[in-house]
């Protein structure tokens, strides 16, 4: 029987990110900007799919929804058209909220649908985006006036697909700066990042934490020593939901931009490959799965089409390599796992 | 015998139709047209429905996995036209290779799945996810000569779309046309789908399907009879894969188009919510499931979008399709849930 | 400081518990035996507030708890009452460490950060302490920190008897067979570490199939069978044969089998075989079966009537040398043992026996095609063959009216059958498929008298006339005795006595019990 050594995934990302680089023939320093860049974007999103694999729900796909409200945010408020500092706070505030009611239902759904829970919630988030496309493609122009005209299409109907956040973009530049690599950055989203994760790693030694975990080893035996299943679960998905969409907060405000139809999306895919490169499993996952695995798959994230246009002068090869690497750690961790399960 | 089981997804469905039928009215678009195209996209998209079924009857869950299908099956039509075959003898060979690819795709797909009882539906959804890059690799690299499949500029790699102008484009669609005033019955494709339809249909009743069948009633009692579970599995999931591979050419001759690349990734979804509209529920599907399923589905479709055009807003027909299709597979995960509770009790 | 009222409780129309009386002192011990279904496990499963319960309806009667009546929705009532419960399928996770199992729910939180309510951090050490304590209470010393999947099955029993010795509320603690899996040197701690801890005032409810140490620590003991309370016994007047004899009662029919000659040949045999199930893993088991025999197989429940018919056929875990007709078979190997004509009917006939939403001819003749020809359309065609349902219908119409089996057309659900006809269904599937040898699981168990009687001729007919080898593992003991050219008693899972000749009913009842005459 083939123990799952918890860094055989990693190992295996290492060797591949090493050969990746030497294969790219890139700088180191070009590698750490890059890596800056997305560690900043996307490293809250790993630490959101924690929760939900504690309690024993798999991979929450749904922190799309979570990334839809922080969207919805960032529109309204620079719609409305705050002073960036003030806006910012307001959008942070005004996204916790929402990924609150959001995650309720989530959750709810998510309770009824108990033993396909990963598959239901990736249903449930593009239903999600579905509904979110319909509300800003169709709704805004017609039964909702914006403040602001211009971030309307030229035919009056649906908001714009690409806004640029202006303002926001600099917000940190002069907080903190340092160089990495090659790029010029602030350490303040660094620190963010950092502080939430301890915030994280804090509230699974709390008490619901724990009970986290006895939902997520056997439900059935929680709700025989008197603990609520349902509503532990429920939790999960809410702190997963609100802690997405402060992930997307930080991705809109490093890349400048709010793609308003597509910001939000397949970031689930990927968040969840990156934390199983980190050595998670559907059943178990820590805060160093998640820093660890966002550096290893980031880097090969970043060298693979690269390495694609040295070798076979094709870069679209190194994507196609990359995608193909995202989902097969997501089979691979899926057959490892469940075949533990049923032994 | 058959009961048609209205709930709330086909209700739904049924009244979106007719608001969509009504309107079609006011915009002054004929019906026959959209009667005459019904049919064609009907069969069009059916057989791949029709894939759905012997997986579904043995147990393993709604195919999410139907790219691996769908790529047996383009890859059966690329050898074909690489070797410039035309007319039906493309038709016919594309069938056969991609069946025989089908099968290995299936078999190995089989084995994946044969060790995740229970988790069919998740697993099937990356495995088909996880499929399409690498056969977007293939689709690159592989060394195909024939001119009108590969990149015009460079010389390498297939195109995303193949024209099929000139090999088997509409063979089906255009065979044995009957018309009847202005409404024109495509006989030819309808046959070809009643005649796969029976052919299911009749594996059902035999020795074998009936055991199939049982397979998810109780397990294991099947099991204390002295029926091979993973063969049987085995068996259905590469009879699914064969569909899924038929599914696709005939889709593309309809479609007048070999779509590669991503063309598949999101095939399994509208597949999946057809066959619920028409009944099929977690462990059990009939033909006639598939037949009321896709028509209901596919016509919705095709009405919505003259109607979202006059509203001068033309994405609003897929958003909704998107809303539908996700929202009565949802409806059917969370209403087999209630459904458990209630009998464990 | 526990008293109970005529507490009832049916399951659809069947009665678990009729009118059941009990008391319970304060810091006394009290043992409750019973045979199988003899409704002790439905009594503590009230007592302890099981969500079972309160689905199929709830109870009826009266539950005093230091004089104040109480009504126990769900377990939660029940723990904040002061119940607590071990079972015997243990309740334990095994990826959390001994002390947070033992404190589950219940964890210690610091001080400081208890504003946060339910997002206050765990006190670990606290929590360590206090499972030391509880597990010292039960005489066991052992680093709280090791994951409760890595230690040993009797060591996580203690583990949940720590559990519920732990919560301080505790008043009453019930015990369900907690020496099932432990040694005797374990047993002896556990033993001596219960009597301690009634002595500090805590009410336990000990439920045990072992005699001999319901007698060494109990203060009273009741025995209950067929739901009601059949007698009781004080410290004074315990008496272990009078104890067993009321268990099983009266033997009501006299009547047994004509014996037939049996010096054959054996036809299968299990020779020192080892079997796994459960939490239980037993060794070195053997038995002979003789050709053309009915052979008995009862126990008391759990101690393994039904291990050689589950384990042949794969539902538990057997390994070991098995002969069928001189030649080796390997346990577990469906598709053979089906071939060479071995066939179970489980006891668990609607999860293991039966389609239930399929139609009686379906079960009646599913997959008896290798032996039935001319079920097939086209048999030339294999398994590709449709079914030749002229055939099968005119076969099932034979069938239903031989086996008496009530239905409106042989079209009807199987799932609509009562019990009694259900069971009918089965045995006519096993006759359709006409084994050499069939086991069969509790024949008569939840079936009308009547129907009783035509089930066992069935059997009886099918025995003389196909000359099938039967082997029925029941409870049901005069009907064993009836029908069965012996009867093999199982104790702990071995075999532990074989009659083959007229026997008085003591003798057997003591052997449910692991004991022989002689010892008197």
């Amino acid at each position: 029987m083939k123990r799952y050594n918890e860094y055989y995934v990693p190992i295996f990302f290492l060797i591949l990110s090493i050969l990746g680089i030497v294969a790219a023939r890139v700088g180191f320093n070009f590698i750490l900007a890059e890596l800056y860049a997305r560690f900043v974007r996307n490293g809250i999103f790993l630490l959101a799919l924690i929760f939900p694999i504690m309690a024993g729900m798999g991979i929450n796909f749904s922190i799309t929804i979570g990334a839809i409200a922080a969207q919805i945010s960032m529109l309204i408020v620079m719609d409305i058209g705050f002073v960036p500092s003030l806006g910012f706070i307001i959008a942070i505030l005004l996204s916790v909220t929402l990924s609150i009611i959001f995650g309720n239902i989530i959750g709810n759904l998510l309770n009824r649908a108990k033993g396909k829970e990963m598959i239901a919630s990736m249903v449930i988030g593009f239903l999600g985006t579905s509904l979110y496309q319909i509300v800003f493609m169709v709704a805004y122009g017609t039964v909702i006036k914006p403040f602001n005209k211009d971030i309307l299409l030229t035919r009056g109907i649906g908001v714009k697909s690409m806004l640029d956040i202006g303002e926001y973009k600099d917000l940190f530049s002069n907080l903190l700066p340092i160089r990495i690599g090659d790029a010029e950055g602030s350490l303040v989203p660094i620190i963010i990042i950092i502080i939430v994760g301890i915030i994280v790693h804090l509230i699974t030694k709390s008490k619901i934490g724990y009970r986290m975990n006895a939902v997520g080893e056997n439900m059935y035996l929680a709700e025989k020593v008197g603990i609520h299943v349902d509503n532990t679960r429920k939790i999960a998905i809410i702190m997963s939901t609100i802690l997405a969409s402060l992930a997307q907060i930080m991705f809109i405000q490093n890349l400048g931009i709010l793609n308003v139809y597509t910001g939000h999306l397949n970031l689930d895919i990927f968040a969840s490959a990156a934390l199983l490169a980190g050595g998670a499993t559907f059943k178990k996952a820590n805060i160093k799965n998640a820093f660890i695995g966002i550096f290893l798959f980031h880097t090969l994230f970043i060298v693979s089409p690269l390495a694609g246009q040295n070798i076979f002068k094709n870069p679209a090869l190194g994507e196609y390599f990359r995608s193909c690497i995202a989902y097969g750690t997501i089979v691979f961790a899926l057959m490892i796992n469940l075949k533990i399960k049923t032994e | 015998m058959k009961r048609l089981r209205l709930e709330a997804p086909q209700l739904i469905m049924i009244s979106y139709l007719v608001i969509l039928a009504v309107s079609l009215k006011y915009i002054g678009i004929p019906y026959m047209d959209m009667i005459n195209d019904s049919l064609i996209k009907w069969v069009m998209n059916g057989v791949l429905v029709l894939s759905l079924v012997p997986m579904i009857n043995v147990g393993a869950g709604r195919n999410f996995g139907l790219p691996i299908g769908i790529s047996a099956g383009l890859l059966g039509m690329c050898i074909a036209l690489e070797f410039r075959l035309e007319g039906w003898l493309g038709f016919g060979v594309s069938i056969l290779i991609g069946s025989i690819i089908a099968i290995l795709f299936g078999y190995i797909y089989s084995i994946v799945l044969n060790r995740l009882k229970g988790n069919e539906e998740i697993v099937g959804t990356f495995a088909g996810f996880s499929f399409i890059p690498i056969m977007n690799l293939f689709w690159s690299l592989a060394p195909f000569k024939n001119r009108q499949m590969l990149y015009p500029v460079g010389g390498q790699g297939l195109r995303p779309k193949i024209n099929l102008d000139g090999y088997f484009g509409g063979i089906l669609d255009n065979f044995l046309k009957i018309n009847i005033g202005s409404l024109t019955i495509p006989l030819g494709l309808i046959m070809f789908f009643f005649i796969l339809c029976f052919m299911v249909y009749l594996f059902q009743r035999t020795r074998m399907g009936i055991a199939m069948a049982c397979i998810p009633e109780n397990e294991a009692f099947a099991k204390l009879s002295g029926i091979n579970i993973d063969r049987y599995r085995r068996i259905a999931i590469i009879f699914s894969n064969i569909l899924a591979a038929i599914g696709i050419i005939v889709y593309s001759q309809s479609y007048g188009f070999i779509h590669l690349y991503d063309g598949p990734f999101m095939m399994a979804f509208p597949a999946v919510s057809a066959i619920l509209i028409g009944g099929a529920t977690k462990n059990k599907a009939t033909v006639f499931n598939v037949m009321l399923g896709t028509y209901l589905y596919q016509t919705t479709f095709l009405l919505s979008v003259p109607v979202a055009n006059a509203l001068l807003i033309p994405e609003m027909s897929e958003i909704i399709r998107m809303i539908m299709t996700n929202g009565i597979i949802l409806y059917a995960f969370l209403y087999e849930g209630v459904r458990k509770r209630n009998e464990k009790v | 400081m526990l008293k109970v009222k005529r507490l009832s409780k049916n399951f659809n129309e069947v009665k678990a518990l009729d009118r059941v009386d009990f008391d319970l002192k304060k810091g006394e011990i009290h043992g409750i035996i019973g045979a199988n279904g003899s409704g002790k496990s439905t009594f503590v499963n009230i007592l302890f507030g099981s969500k079972y319960i309160r689905d199929t309806g709830g109870y009826e009667g009266e539950i005093f708890i230091e004089n104040k009546k109480l009504d126990i929705k769900n377990t939660h009532h029940a723990m904040k009452y002061g119940i607590g419960m071990v079972h015997q399928e243990l309740a334990l996770l095994g990826e959390l460490d001994i002390s947070s199992n033992i404190k589950i729910n219940r964890e210690n939180i610091i001080d400081k950060t208890k504003l946060l309510g339910d997002f206050a951090l765990v006190d670990r050490e606290k929590n360590e302490t206090d499972a030391k304590k509880a597990l010292s209470k039960v005489g066991v010393d052992i680093n709280p920190r090791i994951k409760v999947k890595d230690i040993s099955t009797n060591l996580k029993q203690f583990v949940e008897i720590a559990r519920e010795i732990d919560n301080d509320k505790l008043k009453i603690l019930i015990l369900d067979e907690p020496t099932s899996s432990l040694n005797i040197e374990e047993t002896k701690i556990l033993l001596s570490n219960l009597k301690e801890l009634a002595n500090t005032g805590i009410s336990i409810i000990f439920i045990s199939h072992r005699l001999e140490e319901i007698v060494d620590i109990c203060h009273r003991v009741t025995i209950f069978r067929d739901g009601r309370v059949v007698s009781r016994y004080d410290k004074e007047d315990f008496d272990i044969n009078k104890m067993a004899m009321d268990m099983i009662g009266k033997e009501i029919v006299q009547v047994s089998k004509k014996r037939k000659n049996n010096d054959k040949e054996n036809i299968l045999s299990f020779k020192n075989v080892e079997v796994s199930y459960g939490y239980g893993h037993y060794k070195n088991i053997s038995l002979d079966i003789k050709k053309g025999e009915i052979l008995g197989i009862t126990g008391l429940a759990g101690h393994g009537q039904e291990i050689f018919g589950y384990g042949l056929m794969g539902l538990y875990d057997m390994k070991g040398e098995v002969i069928f007709k001189e030649e080796k078979i390997i346990p577990g190997d469906m598709e053979r043992i089906i071939q060479e004509g071995i066939y179970l009917l489980p006891d668990e006939r609607k999860e293991l026996g039966l389609f239930l939403n399929r139609s009686v001819w379906e079960n009646l003749v599913f997959e008896s095609y290798d032996g039935q020809n001319r079920f097939l359309k086209y048999p030339a065609l294999g398994k590709l063959s449709p079914l030749n349902h002229k055939a099968i219908r005119k076969y099932s119409n034979k069938m239903v009216e031989k086996l008496n089996i009530k239905v409106k057309d042989i079209d009807q659900k199987v799932m609509d059958l009562s019990g009694g006809n259900q069971q009918k269904v089965c045995i006519g599937r096993a006759i359709t498929i006409d084994p050499e040898v069939l086991f069969v699981g509790e024949p008569t168990r939840g079936i009308d008298l009547y129907s009783k009687e035509i089930i066992l001729d069935l059997l009886l007919e099918l025995n003389e006339e196909r000359n099938t080898t039967i082997i029925i593992f029941s409870g049901e003991i005069s009907e064993l005795k009836r029908v069965c050219d012996r009867i093999v008693v199982m104790y702990r899972n071995q075999v532990f006595k074989i009659f083959d000749d007229d026997f008085e009913s003591e003798e057997l009842s003591l052997a449910l019990s692991g004991r022989s005459l002689e010892r008197v």
